[in-house]
C-alpha cells in the first residue's frame, strides 16, 4: 500500500530536480490561478485549465522553468485552455440569500454578462483586491489596459444594478 | 446598506473559495487543523513529492495488472488501451496560506504521461492513511501515506451514486470500513469521503 521508498536530491539538471522546481512554481501560481480562471472562464472551466496547466508544466518543466517570466508564460497556457469552452456562456457561482444576504441577488448575473476582461478585472481589483499589475500579468495585458477594463466594468454594474444598493 | 464594492469584495471571497488543500485527519474535530501538526505535514508534503516519483514506477508497472474492473458502477476502471493510458503518479507540493500564512499541503492532482488521457477527463482517487506514533487510533497523528487507487470518469465520481468504498475494495480487496484508521477522499470537493464507521452503523 505504501508506494515507495524515498529518494535523495538530484541535480539541477536532473528531470527529478525540474519536476520539483515546477512544483514548487505551480504552488506558488495556483492560488491565483483558480480565482482569476473563475472570472476569465466560469467556474466549469478552473478545475479542468488548472490541471491542463500542470500538467503542461510537467511536460515541459525544463523549458519553461528557464524563461523570463514563467508565470505570465503559464498564465497563458491556462487562459488558452479555459478558452476552449468560451462559446458557452460564462458561469459564475449563484450564492444563496441565506449564504451572502448582503449581496444583490442581481450581482452574479450581472457580472457575467460582461466583458471577459471587465469581469476579470472588476473581480480580481474590487473583490479580491489584486493589483493592478497582477492582473495586467493575468491578462496578458498593461496596466493601463487593465485599469480602463475595471473603470467600464463598474460603471456598468452600476448602471445594471443601480446607485441604490442594497 | 451595503456599496458595490463591498457587495463585490462579499461575493468574490466567497466564491473564489480557497486553495484545495488535504486536511489532517482528527476524529475528535474532523474539521478541524491542528496548527501543532502542520510543520509535520508539510515535511511530509515534501517527502512525497519524491515518493510521488517512486509511485510514477509503482502505477506504470502495475498498469498491466488483472485489477477488477467494474465499469457500470463508477467504481475502479482498468483502462483497455493499455499502455497508452498508463498513469505516472502524483505531484505533492507544499504552499503557503494566502490568506492565513500558514504552511499547507497543495493538494493531489495526476499528472498523465504524454499521450495518456486527459487528466480534464478523468479524476484521480487517493486514499490518506493516517500513521499514528505509537500504531494505535488513539495515538497522536504523525503523518499520512498516500496511495493510488486508479482512475474514476469525471462523470462518475460526480454522480451521487458513486461509491469510493468500492473503489477501495477493488483495489485493496477489504472493505475501508473494516479498518478505522482508513479515510478515503477525493481531489474533489465532493462527498466521496468515507471516515471510520460511525456508532451503531
Amino acid at each position: 500500500m505504501v508506494m515507495g521508498s524515498m529518494t535523495g536530491r538530484a541535480g539541477a539538471d536532473d528531470p527529478v530536480d525540474h519536476l520539483e522546481r515546477a512544483g514548487e512554481l505551480f504552488a506558488s501560481l495556483e492560488p491565483h490561478l483558480r480565482p482569476a480562471l473563475l472570472a476569465y472562464a466560469g467556474s466549469q472551466a478552473v478545475d479542468d485549465a488548472v490541471g491542463d496547466t500542470l500538467v503542461y508544466l510537467c511536460e515541459n518543466a525544463e523549458r519553461i522553468l528557464a524563461m523570463e517570466s514563467p508565470r505570465g508564460y503559464l498564465f497563458r497556457v491556462a487562459r488558452d485552455r479555459a478558452r476552449g469552452s468560451r462559446r458557452k456562456p460564462v458561469t459564475l457561482p449563484l450564492p444563496s440569500a441565506d449564504e451572502l444576504p448582503t449581496i444583490e441577488p442581481a450581482l452574479a448575473p450581472a457580472l457575467m454578462r460582461l466583458p471577459r476582461n471587465q469581469r476579470v478585472c472588476v473581480f480580481l481589483v474590487t473583490g479580491l483586491r489584486w493589483r493592478w499589475v497582477e492582473v495586467a500579468e493575468f491578462l496578458g495585458i498593461g496596466v493601463s489596459s487593465v485599469r480602463n477594463h475595471h473603470r467600464r466594468g463598474m460603471a456598468k454594474l452600476r448602471s445594471e444594478l443601480g446607485e441604490d444598493q442594497r | 446598506m451595503s456599496t458595490l464594492e463591498e457587495q463585490l469584495r462579499d461575493y468574490a471571497t466567497a466564491v473564489a473559495g480557497r486553495p484545495r488543500h488535504l486536511e489532517p485527519v482528527n476524529d475528535e474535530d474532523p474539521g478541524h487543523v491542528p496548527r501543532s501538526w502542520m510543520g509535520r505535514v508539510v515535511l511530509v508534503g515534501v517527502l512525497l513529492v519524491f515518493v510521488g516519483l517512486a509511485a510514477l514506477a509503482l502505477t506504470v508497472t502495475r498498469s498491466g495488472d488483472d485489477r477488477p474492473a467494474p465499469s457500470t458502477d463508477g467504481t475502479v476502471v482498468t483502462p483497455d488501451e493499455g499502455p497508452s493510458v498508463a498513469p505516472s503518479g502524483f505531484s505533492f507540493y507544499p504552499f503557503v496560506d494566502p490568506e492565513t500564512g500558514e504552511d499547507m499541503i497543495g493538494y493531489v492532482t495526476f499528472v498523465p504521461l504524454p499521450g495518456s488521457i486527459r487528466p480534464a477527463l478523468l479524476d484521480p482517487v487517493e486514499v490518506r492513511i493516517p500513521v499514528f506514533a505509537e500504531g494505535s487510533v488513539n495515538s497522536a497523528v504523525v503523518g499520512y501515506d498516500y496511495s493510488f487507487l486508479g482512475f474514476v470518469p469525471k462523470r462518475a465520481a460526480d454522480a451521487p451514486t458513486f461509491d469510493s468504498r468500492a473503489l477501495y475494495l477493488g483495489h485493496f480487496g477489504c472493505d475501508p470500513r473494516d479498518d478505522s484508521a482508513v479515510d478515503v477522499v477525493s481531489c474533489r470537493d465532493q462527498a466521496l469521503r468515507i471516515g471510520p464507521r460511525e456508532p451503531g452503523s
